[in-house]
């Protein structure tokens, strides 16, 4: 199923994508990895997240910063990355196009661009290719169903 | 005080304790509702006035020059428009109509305007990114106003030119006539264009720059039309704070509140103290007489359109302020026949609903969501099958403690 929905984001949520994926929503299950930390498909990485605004903002444009070491806790600084965000309930993403670009130090890059416009259980996909090998990451996250809440009305940008 | 009394008060508090309790002690809310309960709260909304593209927005001669611009029908072809004719104040900033009517009859219903200048994109498609650019809309559109940037200018010059100067500098001296033709860039009526393009440079930049800062003090007032507290506010409040309940929002509107942040799925889009995502989705709602694609048709031509964020006519650092430009998806399809998410502050005290009017009641925008199904997968997200009748009252229930009190 992830890579039904990873194929739906990556051929840009055209309307025959959606009609072949239809009847595949996933129900949120009841004990979601929520860990910001996780191992690539191919084990072979650690990638972390840390959003530049907690809790995670509803309806607001902000950034993540992005880390990815491998084995020997060595800092990947040459990777492109791709990050994709999609709502599995719905058969949906972002209404931004987020870009991952190379911090400049470590393995550290940064997602801009993110924007959560529904609250719920969003799956973050990562696309990490490095040379000629390409690895994704998973992340889970609940959107707007932390009490502690920052003021979020406002969508201008400051 | 006989027994018999005494058996009397106590029959009386235990018919009347129940009661009491109804209120507080029947609904409980799970730390995820009363987070989502706590995002709703008008409290959450920004109240200060930081626009970065309009530098002008919270200046109060320009909040009281917007005011008269905003009611003065000489901005329009025929001397009978103003932005008042379909924002009126006694209806949420709304009017009756389906259609919205000014010069002629638009396809789309008037926005409310309470509130909208928490808004990111304006219009039903969001072809305006600022609240400025929207109010510029409608004075040259040949529906509408039926007017142009040359003739403001003249208006301007003729009744509001020391209050305009005392905000924006001085007033440029125009060519002799120009003022009294109808000249704008336009893309649909050749004539009005050809009078447009024969203009100096220097004149068009001139006239440009005075239609650009009557927009921004038009928005300047509309940004004064400020959400107020309402019943589910007062209740929210309370159970977030665990103060004392207040009555009126009564069970029904406790379960209308539950089923509208559960089970209804009203919140996917209905989110945040606007009760708006601000984005843009396909209702499911029937066409009226033709297709209107909605967000699709400008998805990509607001990144280039002539007063956006990026325009010299902004007043945003154009490096950091225009994110929502920077990072917009322009994917067509996903934005076929999507209007934007109305607010549902004060929705039940302004019919007709939907981006034409298309329903008369509020039920009948309810029982349109319920009876969609996911046979259109862009009307996935609308499907809210599964209510029945006794919940789709007490969603109207809630949805009536939304409305704000009458003195605007």
């Amino acid at each position: 199923m992830r890579f039904a929905l990873l194929f739906l984001l990556l051929t840009s949520i055209q309307v025959q994508a959606i009609d072949s994926l239809n009847g595949q929503k996933k129900a949120r299950p009841e004990n979601l990895n929520l860990e910001k930390s996780v191992l690539s498909d191919t084990k072979k990485l650690k990638v972390s997240y840390k959003p530049q605004k907690t809790p995670l903002p509803l309806n607001k444009i902000h950034s993540w910063e992005i880390s990815v070491i491998k084995e020997g806790n060595i800092p990947i600084s040459d990777a492109k990355v791709k990050i994709y965000a999609g709502m599995p309930e719905h058969l949906h993403g972002m209404t931004t196009k987020a870009k991952v670009i190379y911090s400049g130090s470590g393995g550290d890059y940064l997602a801009n661009g993110m924007k959560f416009h529904m609250p719920g259980w969003w799956e973050i996909i990562l696309e990490i290719s490095i040379k000629e090998t390409t690895d994704f990451a998973y992340f889970n996250i609940l959107v707007g169903e932390d009490l502690i809440s920052n003021h979020d009305g406002h969508h201008h940008e400051h | 005080m006989s027994i018999k009394f005494n058996f009397i008060i106590l029959v009386s508090f235990s018919l009347f304790i129940p009661s009491l309790l109804a209120n507080d002690s029947l609904i409980s809310w799970s730390s995820k509702e009363l987070a989502l309960i706590n995002s709703l709260r008008l409290n959450q909304l920004a109240d200060n006035v930081n626009i970065p593209s309009n530098r002008f927005a919270s200046n109060a001669n320009a909040i009281s020059l917007g005011e008269k611009l905003f009611n003065d029908t000489r901005l329009s072809e025929n001397g009978k428009v103003s932005c008042a004719s379909c924002h009126k104040s006694s209806y949420n900033f709304t009017d009756k109509l389906a259609m919205a009517e000014g010069i002629g009859k638009t396809s789309r219903r008037s926005m409310p305007l309470l509130g909208v200048g928490s808004q990111r994109w304006f219009f039903w498609d969001g072809r305006s990114d600022s609240l400025w650019s929207q109010a510029l809309g409608p004075i040259e559109n040949p529906l509408e106003h039926g007017f142009s940037r040359t003739q403001l200018a003249g208006v301007i010059k003729a009744n509001y030119q020391q209050q305009y100067e005392k905000i924006f500098g001085r007033l440029p001296t125009f060519q002799k006539g120009v003022i009294n033709i109808t000249a704008y860039p336009s893309t649909t009526n050749p004539a009005i264009n050809k009078a447009w393009l024969s203009l100096d440079p220097k004149e068009q930049n001139e006239l440009t720059q005075v239609f650009v800062n009557s927009g921004k003090a038009i928005a300047a007032f509309v940004h004064t039309l400020k959400f107020k507290q309402t019943l589910f506010d007062n209740y929210a409040d309370a159970i977030i704070s665990k103060a004392e309940l207040p009555t009126p929002f009564n069970l029904d509107m406790q379960y209308g509140l539950k089923l509208f942040i559960g089970k209804a799925k009203c919140i996917n889009c209905h989110n945040g103290p606007s009760f708006s995502n601000g984005e843009f989705h396909h209702g499911g709602v029937p066409d009226n007489q033709q297709i209107d694609f909605g967000r699709a048709s400008v998805v990509t031509d607001v990144k280039q359109s002539e007063f956006n964020c990026y325009s010299k006519w902004s007043d945003a650092d154009k490096k950091t302020q225009c994110l929502h430009l920077d990072y917009l998806n322009t994917d067509k399809e996903r934005t076929q026949q999507a209007f934007k998410t109305p607010s549902l502050r004060n929705v039940s005290k302004r019919p007709p609903y939907m981006h034409a009017g298309q329903f008369k009641t509020i039920i009948e925008v309810i029982e349109n969501y319920t009876t969609q199904s996911n046979s259109n997968l862009l009307t996935d997200e609308i499907s809210h099958s599964g209510l029945t009748n006794q919940e789709i009252i007490q969603l109207t229930k809630f949805l009536d403690a939304l409305n704000q009190p009458i003195d605007n």
